[in-house]
């Protein structure tokens, strides 16, 4: 998927561990593993909203758009 | 959902219809084999020909006391069948049987997962698709039995009677999971985006 999730490198720079940013969204550490892994298939803005309040971040910060190129022959 | 009635009645019927069919099944490969042993047992046991076309029955002599006055009757008692006739009708009961036991089995286990909140998984919808499946076996079964017998004829020692007919309702069954099996697949999807959804 072209949407590419920096969470990780978000977390990293607030010095923030997974579970902690779970308990302060309030969604389970699977659920905010799926969303790292980049295999959500959507986000709600509730827990968008969420996230960016507990990184004190953009949403832009977290979601990118990275242009897929089709595989060369 | 696990208190729920209407499927615990569902899940008992289910099991009941697969005792019925493992009985038969056993019923039906004793009296084979018991035939081959000893025809004459069936000497008074009659092949009543006179229900709709799709049917045929069996009766005793004395049930059927004055149709039977006919002389051409004598020929239709179980004994008189030919040995071709009774493996084929042997391995179409017997299939019918198997395909009805394994199609129940699969519906059995769509229920117990409805029961268990997890009806769109994956193995419901491959259960709807086996279960279309047997249904199309189910047919060509029978179709194969009518081109077998040429016209669906029991045939006795000096005649027989003949019916022509083919049932399409296996193949309504069969469309109907299939088309279940798409509605299934599709509740998955949606299940699944659903659990993705952060």
């Amino acid at each position: 998927m072209p949407i590419v999730i920096n969470l990780d490198v978000i977390l990293a720079k607030r010095k923030m561990r997974s579970k902690e940013l779970a308990e302060i969204i309030g969604i389970t550490t699977a659920n905010l593993s799926i969303l790292k892994s980049g295999k959500a298939k959507a986000v709600r803005f509730s827990t968008l909203e969420a996230i960016c309040k507990a990184l004190e971040c953009q949403p832009a910060d977290i979601l990118e758009y990275a242009k897929e190129y089709p595989p060369s022959s | 959902m696990t208190k729920n009635r209407l499927l615990n009645i569902a899940i008992g019927i289910c099991k009941f219809l697969k005792l019925i069919y493992i009985l038969s099944f056993i019923l039906t490969t004793v009296i084979f084999i018991h035939i081959q042993i000893d025809r004459e047992a069936y000497n008074d046991i009659k092949i009543n020909h006179t229900g709709t076309p799709t049917t045929f029955s069996i009766g005793s002599n004395k049930s059927y006391s004055d149709k039977w006055k006919d002389p051409y009757n004598e020929v239709y008692v179980l004994e008189k069948l030919t040995t071709t006739t009774i493996y084929l009708i042997y391995f179409k009961f017997t299939c019918i049987f198997i395909l009805l036991f394994l199609s129940i089995k699969e519906f059995q286990n769509i229920i117990q997962s409805v029961k268990r909140l997890d009806t769109f998984r994956l193995n419901n919808i491959l259960s709807f698709r086996q279960i279309g499946k047997y249904s199309i076996l189910y047919f060509i079964l029978t179709l194969l039995y009518f081109i077998l017998t040429f016209n669906n004829t029991l045939y006795f020692g000096q005649g027989g009677f003949s019916q022509t007919s083919i049932s399409f309702t296996p193949l309504l069954f069969a469309l109907i999971s299939f088309i279940l099996a798409e509605i299934f697949k599709e509740g998955n999807k949606l299940q699944q985006e659903n659990e993705l959804t952060v």
